[in-house]
């Protein structure tokens, strides 16, 4: 299937994200997308064009779970939870992350020196 | 799962989005607003951020849809606008197709409706035919003693009910008169316990059904239920007639009901329009000697009761069995008969047939053969689409070369085909359940129970299965050929013409090997008539005459004896030459049987042997050779019998049957019967298969027979028998007649119409196949036959040279055919009487028919070839 992410986030970076804040706490998609912001220092904007296809995505395969609930502006919005299985890929998603970025930065290193 | 649903309900979550996208704006919207923004910008900005809202929905939404799904929607939508662009090609198709599938379905639909729909009954799967088997689980023997009916429903707690009938003297439901006021017809009746109508879940419309105290063993009521179509048809519906007195068989019966409306019966068969108490059966047929009814119904050991039950909640048919068969063995073994088990089967027709498989060996295959011929017919329908599949994918080259080179992948472009080929099955599919609609139409026009000819699931499952495999057989190999050629690229467009043409001489050698097949076991069929009447039967069936004595209806059984009686005495008292008698002619399918065992064998041991009542006379007049022994004393009360040599073959298998004794009847009241003669095989119930006889002494019988074939014997016959009993009406004609009359009953002269119609539409499919596939030839090769008849060829010449393309699919058709022929004509044998299934004038008359087929196919598009213009097709290029 083709990624429609065009971002310049590697592939898979968005949904680590997401899961990772909603890990935390349930959230509807614009608080989820701000608290993105927020935790990055403004350094990562999720773009709404990949924020929905990724959460579409992602309740697809499990991860989320969606309901309808109010937000603190008492609109009718629908929150995103982790789901069990959601924590798993998370979890596995971040360790494998771990490695690359050690390769990565050792690549780097090794090229500096 | 979330997947499917997500299709059903594509608008409501397209909504979901949407409102949830418009939330998502809104919050933006107010915090640029609390951030200090314009509210009207702060809606410009938002909006202008989120960018396309509905490009977002869509995104959104194609992550829940798998890409194939929407390819197959697009697929299938290019494959409908592509055949309608060509409709005389689809048309043709889904035509040739759906004569393939309607047919096959047609039948299922019938078949369907007699062997595996249940009963028309309330609740049928709750409802359990009992029968009784032997001790041993041997074959169902069905009916049920009365008193041990009785038992059963008394004793039994598997059941809510368990109700009996019974169909009076015959097996067959007897039609009894019947009359009302001036209307006067004839009703099919049967007689029923008090709680049949309850069992079966079936109501009345008008009046009530029977009560329990008219179900009365010792003074039977005279009550009747009467079917909707009596009520309607004869009496005029008119609820008035309720406690009138309709007379059955000149006895009044008091109408107390009208059974609903379609109800005639739960059997499939024979429709019933009467059903009158169980003992009152004794009330219409104690006329005849030696079968009071009443008797009978008390009698433990004479079964005539059918029996069905309707099972309580939770009670399973293995649970009810048990139960039954412990309470008949003790019924039985009180009345120290022989225990029997009980069997229970559901209402559909096929489980009693696979228990009793033996039994019904005959129409079951002949069923069979019919299927599989119309399966033939289905096939060759499918290699004629597939033809024109291929032919039509010759003629898209340019277009399929462009889509592959165009990066199309070749599965890609061969599901395209696919689809194609699957909507034209399809098409054909639902043009085949239609016609199979039609069934119960047709049965109603005299036939029974139209309803259980409706298409059902299983008529749709069905229909659907052999669309598929139509889908299949037509598409593949065409959708595979078309393409590979374009991957051979079109430099090589020679080889893979060739191709495409091995491909077609194959489908079209099929059509004429199919087609070859059934023509045969038609043709094959139709031979055994003229072949029987050159059959030695083993007796001198040419040198007798037969005469036939009919008294007038409504004679009794003691009145035709003593007629007999008086006739022999006085034929044997004029000058005539020898006269045999018996009960029936020589050569009969109709025969009695009679359960035998040897001397000194359990009664278990019984077999079921021809029996043919005859004098003393028969064999020296029929010219039956003894092997051993003599024949028969012209004495009723000797208890003699002659037997046959495959009788004694089975009963003494090493040594002589002379002087032996065979018994009958049950161990209390054993029936001896010394074997004095052992004769020939002769053709008795068949011209082919010699089953064991037993002849049995009678004295005097209907059936005369005299070697002598002049009229003047007849004119004595007649005039002395007229004398005895003047409405008496005799009829002579040559023994012989008997052959063809094996040969030509309404059985096998249907068998013969059916194998005819089936096998000329394989004929016409197979003809208006190889036509297609010459014609699109002809148009394929229209410039070379311009180039060669610009070059100065003769119309001769080029009608030749197309003729010669069907040589090698003619040459292959008729081999293998021949060779399928062969085998399928094994099949046919047990319906051949003895004619040989390798029959030489069929075969090579079929095929002088199959090569006449061919030629005309290939005749006309060769004309068309020559009149092609050189010119015109010169410059078209």
């Amino acid at each position: 299937m083709p990624q429609p992410d065009r971002s310049d986030l590697f592939p898979g970076a968005l949904e680590m994200m997401i899961l990772q804040t909603l890990r935390r706490a349930p959230l509807h998609g614009y608080a989820l997308a701000q608290a993105i912001k927020q935790a990055s220092d403004e350094l990562v904007h999720v773009e709404e064009g990949s924020l929905y296809p990724a959460l579409q995505r992602m309740l697809k395969s499990g991860w989320l779970a969606a309901e309808w609930g109010v937000s603190a502006r008492n609109r009718q919005v629908r929150i995103y939870k982790i789901t069990a299985a959601g924590r798993k890929q998370l979890d596995r998603k971040v360790s494998a992350f771990d490695r690359l970025l050690s390769g990565i930065t050792k690549v780097m290193r090794a090229s500096e020196s | 799962m979330s997947r499917l649903r997500w299709l059903f309900r594509r608008r409501h979550t397209k909504d979901e989005l949407a409102r949830e996208i418009d939330a998502h704006i809104a919050e933006r919207v107010d915090d640029l607003i609390e951030g200090g923004v314009s509210p009207e910008n702060a809606r410009t900005i938002a909006m202008r951020e989120f960018g396309n809202s509905t490009l977002q929905i869509e995104k959104s939404r194609e992550v829940w849809i798998a890409p194939w799904l929407t390819s197959i929607w697009q697929d299938l939508r290019y494959a409908v606008r592509s055949l309608a662009r060509q409709p005389g090609f689809t048309v043709t198709a889904v035509g040739i197709l759906a004569v393939g599938i309607g047919l096959v379905t047609t039948l299922f639909t019938v078949i369907n409706g007699v062997f595996l729909r249940p009963w028309n009954a309330r609740h049928a799967s709750s409802l359990a035919i009992v029968v009784q088997r032997s001790a041993t689980g041997g074959v169902p023997s069905g009916l049920l003693t009365s008193p041990e009916y009785r038992y059963l429903r008394e004793h039994s707690r598997s059941f809510t009910h368990l109700a009996s009938w019974t169909r009076g003297e015959s097996l067959i439901p007897g039609e009894e008169p019947v009359e009302y006021g001036s209307t006067a017809t004839h009703a099919r009746s049967t007689f029923v316990s008090a709680n049949y109508f309850d069992t079966l879940g079936i109501g009345v419309q008008v009046g009530r059904t029977f009560r329990e105290e008219e179900e009365n063993y010792g003074t039977p009521h005279a009550v009747a239920i009467i079917s909707d179509r009596l009520w309607r048809d004869y009496f005029g519906a008119s609820e008035a007639m309720l406690g009138d007195a309709i007379r059955v068989r000149e006895l009044p019966f008091t109408v107390i009901g009208v059974a609903a409306r379609d109800f005639r019966g739960p059997d499939i068969g024979v429709p019933i329009d009467l059903w009158m108490p169980l003992p009152s059966v004794a009330l219409l047929h104690s006329a005849t000697p030696g079968n009071d009814w009443l008797q009978q119904l008390a009698d433990p050991t004479s079964k005539q009761s059918s029996v069905i039950g309707r099972l309580r909640p939770g009670i399973t048919r293995a649970g009810a069995a048990a139960e039954l068969t412990v309470l008949s063995q003790q019924f039985r073994t009180s009345l120290s008969l022989e225990p029997y088990g009980i069997s229970l089967y559901d209402t559909r027709l096929i489980s009693a047939l696979s228990a009793n498989a033996g039994h019904y060996r005959g129409p079951l295959a002949a069923v069979g053969l019919i299927f599989g011929a119309l399966l033939l017919v289905m096939l060759l329908a499918c290699a004629n689409t597939g033809n024109l599949v291929l032919a039509r994918g010759l003629s898209r080259q340019r277009e399929i070369a462009t889509r592959l080179s165009l990066g199309a992948s070749r599965a890609r472009v061969v599901r395209q085909l696919l689809t194609e080929s699957l909507v034209i099955a399809v098409a054909a599919g639902a043009v085949a359940v239609w016609v199979a609609s039609l069934v119960p139409w047709v049965f109603s026009q005299g036939f029974d129970k139209p309803e259980r000819f409706s298409p059902d699931a299983a008529v749709f499952g069905f229909a659907s299965i052999m669309a598929m495999i139509a889908c299949v057989i037509s598409g593949v190999t065409p959708a595979l050929w078309t393409t590979k050629m374009n991957l051979a690229t079109r430099a090589n467009e020679r080889a893979g013409r060739a191709g495409a043409g091995r491909l077609r001489t194959v489908l079209l050698a099929t059509q004429l090997a199919l087609s070859m097949v059934l023509l045969i076991g038609a043709g094959l069929l139709t031979r055994t008539i003229n072949h029987v009447a050159t059959l030695d039967p083993g007796f001198a069936i040419h040198e007798v005459q037969a005469i036939g004595i009919r008294l007038p209806g409504g004679t009794s059984a003691e009145e035709r004896a003593a007629f007999a009686r008086t006739l022999r005495a006085a034929v044997d008292a004029d000058d005539l030459p020898a006269i045999a008698f018996s009960e029936f002619t020589a050569i009969t399918t109709g025969h009695r049987r009679s359960m035998l065992r040897r001397d000194g064998e359990d009664p278990e041991m019984d077999r079921f042997i021809v029996a043919r009542p005859v004098s003393a006379n028969y064999f020296s007049v029929l010219g039956i050779p003894f092997v051993e022994g003599r024949s028969l004393a012209d004495d009723e009360r000797a208890r003699e019998v002659v037997i046959n040599q495959a009788a004694a073959r089975l009963f003494w298998p090493n040594g002589t049957a002379v002087g032996r004794r065979l018994v009958g009847g049950e161990e209390d009241y054993p029936d001896f019967h010394e074997v004095v003669g052992v004769v020939q095989d002769v053709a008795v119930t068949s011209l082919t298969d010699m089953q064991p006889v037993v002849y049995q002494p009678i004295q005097s019988g209907e059936m005369l027979f005299v070697r002598d074939l002049s009229p003047t014997v007849v004119d004595r016959v007649t005039s002395i028998a007229s004398a005895i009993e003047p409405r008496v009406r005799v009829a002579s004609r040559p023994l012989s007649d008997d052959l063809t009359a094996i040969a030509s009953s309404p059985e096998f002269m249907f068998a013969r119409r059916v194998a005819w119609t089936i096998a000329l539409l394989a004929l016409a499919l197979a003809t208006v196949g190889a036509f297609g596939v010459f014609a699109y030839m002809v148009e394929e090769r229209r410039r070379e036959i311009g180039v060669r008849m610009a070059l100065g060829a003769q119309a001769r010449q080029v009608v030749w040279a197309v003729i010669g393309g069907a040589r090698l699919p003619l040459a292959f058709g008729l081999g293998i055919g021949l060779v399928l022929s062969l085998g399928a004509a094994q099949m046919l044998r047990s319906f051949l009487f003895g004619l040989s299934p390798f029959d030489p004038i069929t075969y090579l008359g079929i095929a002088a028919i199959l090569v006449a087929a061919a030629l005309l196919a290939t005749w006309l598009p060769a004309r068309r070839a020559t009149r092609i213009d050189p010119a015109i097709t010169l410059r078209g290029d």
